[in-house]
């Protein structure tokens, strides 16, 4: 009887105990009055036009501006939207370069963590380039976050193969260059790996160590070989098909310098559709040096010289022609790539820009659209040019520090 | 004994089927509630937050009280969330279930639970145009003016005291993990050489766990406390 009394008591303890239920697996039985739980508020972007959009990163806003190709140039065409890109809401990420999947649902982005004046304090050791980059895989249609991979410090350069599976992710470490030095280390201490990436999982497969620095990536046509832009007054290539991918690295020109004490820079490559030249952009020396396949040797007949800091250019289908934006006077080089002569320059720092960074052409190239950071305080722009006229026929402001554009061709 | 037993098991189904009304499902808004204000939504045992520590569900915060975070009186039709920096309010309730709540995973949207939060915030928010709120993070760490003690006072016992107790002793804080202030700062001469005790409590504030500060204390924005009044609280710690 005692234990039937417990029991009662126990039950009715039960009963009476205050507080909200218990939110573990034994939810109770619910009524809900909105079937499609999430979706008030919020903000989302319609899709893009039959042309395709653009997308332009905002490193210093950690945002990537989108713009439709529908319209492009005429009165009133400019950004659709902006829209957050990052692993989280407070911090600067520093959103760096951009790749763009073949079949236009994924877009893919290097997280730089590298923000000058994105963050300091007495133990913070963020905008320093010291954390870990990443690579976000972001979905076209609504822009929200796939998956990531963890890769080194520094991203640079992010490109993807032609079947869209394999991303190739550089790091564009100098504080690696800086820190060994320091040390007193030797030059291969201070080289950075690329890593490759399967685009689907995103699990990083390899890192191959390239060269210090590694910025700009880009493949030959058959995709067996990759061609990276070192600061270490050299070009890397790697063999991608061969077992270890080996790499070798080729100075730019002769008497170059080293990693600590570049004399040229490299920083951009463009490759021809047509030959397989590399054309490298070198900062510090302005140059524009070729890198032959076949011999898989600089030419330096076929340098060009310029007026100011190459970047990120674009070729024509046929090869003919480079389109090769450089600084100090802001403009695009439009070079013969069988003579290696500037046939024509076009301005573009009356157009508002400052500090060009790159060019691409449109898919019926008519147009090229010029990316320029600004002076990483206020918007960056973005220029349309008139490549038969040689004019800027629409300047579009962006976000703060915009970097690359790509174009996400497609309904995702 | 088997009639006494089958008295006593009737009256324990009658008892519990008492409570709560027995198998009758309830709303989900107010199962979402009981969760809003309850450190076990999250299930790691080192959480002490819930919802309702940092945020108010009232147009605004009562006299006395200094949150980190926006009162969620209209949360669920804002456009935006974090300072614009998230455009999905699951994604924005996210971020604060896994940085600050220690959730291991995210909520996913179809989960009993997460609905339930969901349909409570949905209750709270009858404006449906309601603007984004402003949160601005300061990214670069500066001194900042001493001001008035009193007011510090009135200060740390609207934003601190819910979870660091009274100062000096902690007696009354939310978790043993939450350090006693300002006492803590002694400790800050061997974790962070150099650096003056008040800069780092500035950076605590400021970035919270971000930045590469560690913890889990969430941040304030200059909406939520203002450079003014955390110089006063410095003052009044002593700092």
């Amino acid at each position: 009887m005692r234990r039937a009394a417990w029991l009662c008591a126990l039950a009715l303890a039960a009963c009476t105990e205050a507080g909200p239920p218990e939110p573990g697996p034994g939810v109770p039985a619910l009524t809900y009055a909105d079937p499609s739980p999430w979706t008030r508020g919020g903000t989302t972007v319609p899709p893009p036009g039959p042309s395709g959009r653009l997308l332009v990163t905002n490193s210093l806003d950690d945002s990537v501006s989108l713009l439709d190709l529908d319209g492009l140039g005429t009165p009133g065409w400019g950004e659709r939207a902006r829209v957050p890109v990052g692993l989280h809401p407070v911090e600067l990420e520093g959103p760096h370069h951009t790749a763009v999947s073949p079949s236009g649902d994924f877009y893919y982005v290097g997280i730089s963590n590298y923000v000058p004046g994105g963050g300091s304090g007495p133990h913070g050791a963020h905008g320093t380039g010291t954390a870990d980059g990443y690579c976000l895989k972001l979905s076209a249609k609504d822009h929200r976050l796939v998956a990531s991979a963890r890769v080194d410090p520094n991203p640079g350069d992010v490109i993807v193969s032609a079947d869209g599976r394999t991303l190739y992710q550089t790091h564009f470490d100098l504080l690696r260059i800086a820190d060994v030095a320091r040390k007193g280390g030797p030059e291969e201490a201070m080289v950075a790996r690329m890593a490759i990436i399967d685009a689907e999982t995103m699990t990083v497969k390899e890192r191959v160590k390239v060269c210090p620095a590694p910025h700009a990536v880009r493949l030959s046509a058959d995709e067996r070989t990759a061609y990276v832009a070192c600061w270490s007054d050299e070009v890397a290539v790697v063999d991608l098909a061969a077992a270890g991918m080996p790499v070798t690295r080729v100075k730019v020109a002769a008497g170059a310098g080293t990693a600590v004490s570049p004399r040229h820079q490299p920083y951009a490559l463009t490759v021809s559709p047509t030959t397989g030249d590399v054309w490298v952009s070198s900062l510090a020396s302005r140059q524009v040096q070729v890198l032959e396949p076949g011999t898989r040797a600089m030419n330096p007949e076929r340098t060009v010289y310029l007026r100011g800091a190459p970047m990120f250019g674009a070729f024509t289908r046929d090869g003919r022609t480079l389109y090769l934006p450089y600084r100090q006077e802001d403009a695009v080089a439009v070079i013969d790539a069988a003579t290696s002569t500037v046939s024509r320059t076009v301005q573009l720092s009356q157009a508002g820009c400052l500090n060009v960074h790159q060019f691409m052409l449109t898919p019926d190239e008519r147009h090229g659209l010029a990316v320029c950071e600004g002076d990483h305080i206020g918007p960056g722009t973005l220029h349309v040019v008139d490549l038969a006229e040689g004019t800027v026929v629409s300047t579009v402001e962006l976000g703060r520090f915009p970097d690359s554009v790509s174009l996400l061709r497609g309904q995702p | 004994m088997r009639g006494l037993c089958a008295g006593v098991a009737a009256l324990l189904v009658g008892v519990l089927a008492g409570c709560g009304g027995g198998d009758e499902p309830r709303a989900a808004a107010d199962y979402g509630e009981a969760l809003f204000q309850d450190a076990r939504l999250s299930p790691s045992e080192y959480n002490p937050f819930s919802c309702a520590t940092c945020h108010v569900t009232t147009p605004a915060a009562p006299a006395g009280r200094i949150d980190s975070g926006h009162t969620l009186y209209n949360v669920a039709a804002r456009p935006s969330w974090w300072g614009g920096n998230e455009t999905r309010l699951l994604d924005a309730v996210n971020f604060c279930y896994v940085n600050f709540m220690r959730g291991v995973t995210k909520l996913e949207a179809d989960e009993p639970r997460s609905r339930a939060l969901y349909e409570y915030l949905s209750r709270i928010s009858p404006d449906a145009q309601a603007p984004a709120l402003p949160f601005t993070v300061v990214k670069d760490i500066q001194d900042v003016p001493r001001g008035d003690a009193t007011r510090g006072e009135a200060v740390y016992r609207a934003a601190c005291q819910g979870c660091h107790g009274a100062t000096h002793t902690g007696e009354g804080r939310l978790t043993n993990q939450a350090s006693v202030l300002p006492e803590v700062t002694r400790d800050y001469d061997e974790a962070f050489p150099g650096i003056p005790h008040a800069q780092v409590v500035i950076e605590k504030v400021r970035h919270g766990p971000f930045f590469g500060v560690g913890g889990n204390m969430p941040l304030y924005g200059t909406e939520a406390l203002s450079d003014a009044d955390l110089g006063a609280l410095l003052t009044y710690l002593g700092l």
